[in-house]
C-alpha cells in the first residue's frame, strides 16, 4: 500500500492510505476525503478491474438489475418512507444497501405521471433468502409517487465504477492504483493527479492545457480507461469539454501510450 | 496584511490573514485553506510578481530543468521508493523539496509524476549526490542517467495565452519568488480584466486570459471569451472563472466573479 495519507477536511481513511484494493468495504461508497493540498478523492467499488491512471465512470443505472418488486401498493399521499419489496435474490445482512439507492426504472416511468425520482436507502432488514424473499426498506425520504404493487425497481449506487469506453461519457475520477473487480478503493475526483493513463495505437494526442476525454473506439489497441485529445466534431467536442474535468499539464502525441499529467477540476 | 481569515475546514492559515508576501514559505506549496463561506485558497511561491484580482496558471513542467540524473537503474520490479541521483547544482538542507514531483523527463509517454517526501541533505562542494524517497514506489523503470524533471506544481505565474488553464486569481500582490495564497473557488470580489485590445466580458460567461500579450494587455489579464467556436469550447473548459458582472471590449478595470472550485 502506498504511504500517502489524506489529511485536512473530511473524513480520515483508514489505515494503509489511500492506494487500495480492499476486498472488504472499509468506508461507505462515495465518501469523499482531501489532502492537505485539496486534492480529493473518492471511496468506490469497482464493478471491473480498474488501472493506475484510468479514467473511470459510474456504471450507468440502467445497466443494474430491475428484479425487486414493490410488494404493495404506495400511495404517494401515504407520506411514508417505508416499503415492503419482493424478489430479493440472495441473503442480505442488515443494512446491505444502506447508501444505494431505489428508483423506477425509466421504462417504467409511463407508469406513472411523476416517475422516477431516486431516493436513497436508509436502512432494511436482513433476508434469508432460503425463507423469504421480503423485507422492509426505509428511504431518507417519502415517497412523493404511486409505486404500484408488482412494479421493478432499479436499486443501484451511483459509486460503482468502471472504465470509460466512450468518448462522450462523464469522467467521474481518476484510478490512482488497482482496484480489482469487486473490490473497494479511492479515485481521485479533484486537484493535481500525477498520472493519468493515455494513447493507444489509434489515439489523438494530448494538447497541453486542453481536456483529457475517453478513447473513441475501445479495441486491443486502445484499451477502455484510456484518455486522449479531443474528437470529432465541434458539437462532440462541446459535449466531451463538458464532460470531463481532466485537463492536461503536459502534451502526448498521436498514437503514443503513455501517462500524462492533469489537473481536475473539482467534482465532487 | 488583510484581515480576512479564513476559518471552518482545512489548514489553519498563519498569522497575519489570507492576504500575503512571505519571503519565506509559511506553509506546504499547495496547501488549501478554506473559509466559512467554502471559498478556497491555495498557498503557493510566485514565479513572477503576481497582482491582485490576475489569473494564474502553474509553471509548465517543460520550463522546469532537467539537470538531476538518475545514478543507478531503478526497476519497476524492485518495488522501492528509494532512488539515488546525481547533478544536484546548489546545496540543500533536509528535504527543501519535500512536495516536489520527479518524473523522467526524455521518455515520451511514460511519464507518471512521483511526490518527494524526504531527502537528505546535500553540501554541493561535498558531493553532488543523495537519496530521495518518494511517496510511492516506482512503477517504472528508470535508468542510469536519465534526466528527472524536479518540479513543483503550485509555482504560479500569471497566464499569457488565451488557452491556458486559469488556476487560480491573485488575491493582492505576491513579489516573484515569494509565497502567498491565490483564490482557487468560490465567490472572488475582484478579477482584473481587459485592455486596449480585448475582447468584452459577459455575465455568465468565462472569463479567459489574455490573447495578446502587450502594453495594452498585460500577462494576467482576464477577458471575454475569444476567436472561433473551438476556440471558445477550450477557454471554457481551461477556465473556471465565471463573470458576475460585465466590462465593455477594451476596458480594463475589476470584475467580480464566481471560481467553480478548482482543487
Amino acid at each position: 500500500m502506498s504511504t500517502l495519507q489524506a489529511s485536512g477536511f473530511g473524513q480520515i481513511p483508514p489505515d494503509g492510505g489511500l492506494k487500495r484494493n480492499d476486498t472488504v468495504r472499509k468506508m461507505e461508497l462515495g465518501t469523499v476525503i482531501s489532502d492537505t493540498m485539496g486534492n480529493s478523492y473518492r471511496y468506490v467499488k469497482a464493478n471491473e478491474a480498474l488501472f493506475e491512471g484510468g479514467l473511470v465512470t459510474a456504471v450507468a443505472k440502467a445497466a443494474f438489475p430491475t428484479a425487486v418488486l414493490v410488494d404493495g401498493t404506495v400511495n404517494a399521499a401515504s407520506a411514508t418512507n417505508k416499503i415492503h419489496v419482493d424478489a430479493h435474490v440472495a441473503d442480505l445482512t442488515p443494512n446491505q444497501f444502506r447508501g444505494y439507492w431505489l428508483s423506477i426504472p425509466a421504462a417504467e416511468s409511463t407508469n406513472t405521471a411523476d416517475g422516477g425520482r431516486a431516493i436513497r436507502i436508509k436502512s432494511h432488514d436482513s433476508v434469508d433468502w432460503s425463507s423469504s424473499t421480503e423485507s422492509d426498506i426505509y428511504l431518507e425520504d417519502n415517497i412523493a409517487e404511486e409505486w404500484t404493487d408488482d412494479l421493478a425497481l432499479s436499486l443501484y449506487n451511483p459509486y460503482l465504477m468502471e472504465n470509460v469506453d466512450a468518448s462522450t461519457e462523464i469522467v467521474m475520477g481518476v484510478a490512482i492504483g488497482t482496484i480489482a473487480a469487486g473490490s473497494y478503493g479511492f479515485i481521485q475526483v479533484g486537484g493535481h493527479c500525477a498520472a493519468v493513463y493515455c494513447g493507444g495505437t489509434t489515439s489523438l494526442a494530448i494538447v497541453a492545457n486542453e481536456p483529457i476525454v475517453p478513447g473513441a473506439t475501445i479495441a486491443t489497441d486502445m484499451i477502455a480507461g484510456a484518455g486522449m485529445g479531443m474528437a470529432g466534431s465541434l458539437e462532440a467536442d462541446i459535449k466531451e469539454a463538458a464532460n470531463t474535468p481532466v485537463i492536461a499539464l503536459q502534451a502526448l502525441a498521436a498514437n503514443t501510450q503513455g501517462y500524462v499529467e492533469a489537473f481536475i477540476k473539482g467534482l465532487v | 496584511m488583510s484581515t480576512l481569515q479564513a476559518s471552518g475546514f482545512g489548514q489553519i492559515p498563519p498569522e497575519g490573514g489570507l492576504n500575503r508576501n512571505d519571503t519565506t514559505k509559511k506553509m506546504e506549496l499547495g496547501t488549501v485553506v478554506s473559509d466559512t463561506y467554502g471559498n478556497s485558497y491555495r498557498y503557493v511561491k510566485a514565479n513572477e510578481a503576481l497582482y491582485k484580482g490576475s489569473l494564474v496558471t502553474a509553471v509548465a513542467r517543460a520550463a522546469w530543468p532537467t539537470a538531476v540524473l538518475v545514478d543507478g537503474a531503478v526497476d519497476a520490479a524492485s518495488a522501492t521508493n528509494k532512488i539515488h541521483v546525481d547533478a544536484f547544482l546548489a546545496d540543500h538542507t533536509a528535504n527543501q523539496l519535500s512536495g516536489y514531483y520527479l518524473s523522467i523527463a526524455a521518455a515520451a509517454g511514460v511519464g507518471r509524476a512521483y511526490k518527494i517526501k524526504s531527502h537528505e541533505a546535500y553540501d554541493f562542494s561535498v558531493s553532488t549526490e543523495g537519496d530521495i524517497f518518494l511517496e510511492d514506489n516506482l512503477g517504472e523503470s528508470w535508468g542510469n542517467d536519465a534526466a528527472l524533471f524536479l518540479y513543483n506544481p503550485y509555482l504560479m505565474e500569471n497566464t499569457d495565452a488565451a488557452t491556458e488553464i486559469v488556476m487560480g486569481v491573485a488575491i493582492c500582490t505576491i513579489a516573484a519568488s515569494s509565497y502567498g495564497f491565490i483564490q482557487v473557488g468560490g465567490h472572488c470580489p475582484a478579477v482584473y480584466v481587459g485592455g486596449t485590445t480585448s475582447a468584452a466580458v459577459v455575465i455568465n460567461e468565462p472569463i479567459v486570459p489574455p490573447t495578446t500579450v502587450t502594453a495594452n494587455q498585460i500577462a494576467g489579464a482576464g477577458q471575454g471569451v475569444t476567436s472561433s467556436t473551438e476556440v471558445d469550447i477550450m477557454e471554457a473548459a481551461v477556465s473556471p472563472v465565471i463573470a458576475l458582472q460585465a466590462v465593455g471590449a477594451n476596458t480594463p478595470g475589476y470584475v467580480e466573479a464566481f471560481i467553480k472550485g478548482l482543487v
